[in-house]
């Protein structure tokens, strides 16, 4: 990116500014002060509730904060208590959750040993083609709904 | 609020240039004053917080608007655009040439700005109305330095050509 010359550019920033100088401030529309109000008058109507959790009353923050706690006990009792009341061993064991791994990827190599090249390059030239093709019509309707604002 | 709503809205409009924009980033800007008011009410850099407040979220919405079109739409164009297909847009009244009161010929400014794409409109703006550095530009707006410099020097060149276009001259301004 080339940058313009110097010289040029002081007496091309100089035109501007004297250009741009004196511009008055564009005029708000008169319904501006009026809309600011009624949002106003909107947020303060709402219930507590709705309002950000920093603007709630203090006292509903700390009950907020001690029924979360409580939840939070109750579901973690819950849960360490869920095996035993089943009568279940759920204790995680890693040598089977990799022999489970190995037979997976057994036999996602023996089916991708099964497809022939013909079809396995038939389908990534599908995908693709699909992928062109939705990206196509994205940009396509994109541009025509933006073009009509 | 009323002493300051102009400003907030300027800055808005500008670096926006879409009204209905402006104006919820002006609604915005005095809800957040409105939150703030114990800072603000005996303040005198009030209007400046004001104007920061309004400048940062416009630019916040230029960002967004510009993450949205730069993907169909910037890598169409070469970045180099005729500023007369600009002027064409503006539609110059005919007292605007020689006998050009004072609020046309700000009409007819704000119009050619509005005209400007809005990678070159922005940094323009924010370097002659915000008064912001090159770099700091550059910084705000997450673009090389380089960039900004070139898309100031094209919006320059292509704001004047168009105000020539509708008789304006920055010697007419100053008289």
């Amino acid at each position: 990116m080339t940058e313009p010359d110097p010289t040029s550019e002081r007496e091309l920033e100089r035109s501007v500014a004297r250009l741009l100088e004196n511009q008055p401030l564009r005029r708000a529309p008169a319904e501006l002060s009026e809309r600011v109000w009624a949002q106003l008058e909107r947020r303060a109507a709402r219930p507590w509730w709705h309002a950000h959790f920093s603007e709630w009353p203090a006292a509903a923050r700390a009950a907020f904060a001690l029924v979360s706690l409580a939840a939070m006990t109750v579901a973690l009792l819950a849960t360490s208590r869920f095996p035993a009341l089943l009568g279940a061993d759920f204790s995680f064991d890693l040598s089977r959750g990799l022999a489970i791994w190995r037979a997976l990827t057994i036999v996602a190599g023996s089916l991708a040993e099964g497809i022939s090249a013909a079809w396995l390059h038939a389908l990534i030239a599908t995908i693709a083609l699909l992928y062109v093709a939705f990206f196509g019509v994205g940009a396509a309707t994109y541009r025509a709904l933006s073009e009509q604002r | 609020m009323r002493a300051h709503q102009d400003l907030v809205y300027s800055t808005a409009v500008r670096i926006t240039a879409n009204d209905a924009q402006a104006q919820d980033i002006a609604q915005e800007v005095f809800i957040k004053a409105y939150d703030n008011f114990d800072q603000l009410r005996n303040n005198p850099s009030a209007g400046g917080w004001l104007r920061v407040v309004a400048r940062n979220l416009s630019l916040n919405y230029a960002m967004r608007q510009r993450k949205r079109w730069r993907l169909f739409s910037e890598l169409s164009s070469a970045g180099e655009e005729d500023a007369e297909d600009f002027a064409a847009g503006i539609a110059v009244p005919d007292a605007a040439l020689d006998g050009a009161s004072e609020q046309t010929r700000s009409e007819l400014i704000e119009r050619a700005l509005r005209a400007l794409p809005e990678r070159q409109r922005v940094p323009l703006v924010l370097y002659h109305f915000e008064g912001m550095a090159y770099e700091e530009i550059a910084q705000y707006l997450r673009v090389s330095l380089a960039k900004v410099k070139v898309d100031i020097h094209r919006a320059r060149a292509a704001l004047v050509k168009i105000l020539e276009q509708c008789g304006i001259t920055a010697e007419d301004v100053t008289t």
